[in-house]
């Protein structure tokens, strides 16, 4: 059941509308150590406090994945854009959403094309 | 040339798809470690992003779980994570290791396996800890 179109639609809606409304000053601000984000999988969004999603992602440590660095982050140095004005907000996944990030991350990028999943393609 | 090995059995290596596999075997050569080595290096880095798991072993595996042939601390922590997350407890490896060869991955199921200079680094500077420990 879990694995149907359908449910992974839905469920790629979901966390779609949860990274879109989830209130700006509500997501993780940047900063060195991102102490605010999850050790966990989970999908993620760049988003700009007036320009909405700038990217949207998947990691099994979204927590590890910026601490890594990020190249959206670089991106939106490059664009001049203020860090306070740009925060993330995750989604962490549970155990039966965890083998289909893939398929979710793809549907969430494919309704919203967010500008730095674009340029990446 | 010499490979340091550390605690770690064969059974999580031997468990891993090939290219998994393969990738950890690169790295090994890469940063002068034993595979299995490379496994543990991927687990602690994987779990020391979760501050609130406890630095002391509370919890073991059982000895049929592949968790059992990691060091106690990682087995516990391991443990910890798992419960945290809720999801089972040998899949913290999974997450681990693939998190390790490409961070932009969830499972091996999407992991693009990629060979970085920056975590053959990390590796170097992980066996320099182990060996003045």
């Amino acid at each position: 059941m879990t694995d149907s179109v359908d449910a992974i639609n839905a469920e790629a809606l979901r966390i779609l509308k949860l990274l879109e409304e989830v209130p700006f000053d509500a997501c993780c601000p940047l900063t060195r150590e991102f102490a605010e984000l999850p050790p966990r999988p989970g999908i993620y969004a760049v988003k700009h406090k007036t320009q909405g999603i700038l990217y949207v992602g998947k990691s099994g440590s979204v927590k590890g994945r910026f601490k890594g660095g990020h190249k959206a982050l670089g991106w939106a140095f490059m664009d001049r854009l203020d860090p306070d004005d740009v925060r993330i907000a995750v989604v962490v996944l549970s155990l039966q959403w965890i083998r289909l990030s893939l398929q979710l991350d793809q549907i969430i990028i494919r309704q919203l094309l967010p500008p730095y999943n674009v340029r990446v393609n | 040339m010499t490979s340091r090995t550390i605690s770690t059995d064969e059974r999580i290596l031997d468990s891993l798809p090939d290219e998994i596999r393969v990738a950890i075997e690169t790295y090994a050569n890469e940063s002068e470690l034993s595979a299995n080595a490379v496994i543990e290096g991927a687990l602690k880095h994987f779990l020391s992003l979760d501050t609130s798991l406890s630095s002391e072993a509370t919890n073991t595996a059982e000895g049929t779980s592949l968790l059992s042939s990691l060091p106690p601390i990682l087995q516990s922590q391991a443990i910890q994570y798992a419960k945290q997350t809720e999801i089972p407890a040998e899949l913290v490896i999974q997450l681990a290791i693939a998190h390790f060869l490409d961070p932009d991955s969830v499972t091996f199921d999407d992991c693009q396996v990629k060979v970085e200079q920056t975590s053959i680094a990390w590796l170097k500077q992980y066996a320099d800890e182990v060996a003045a420990a």
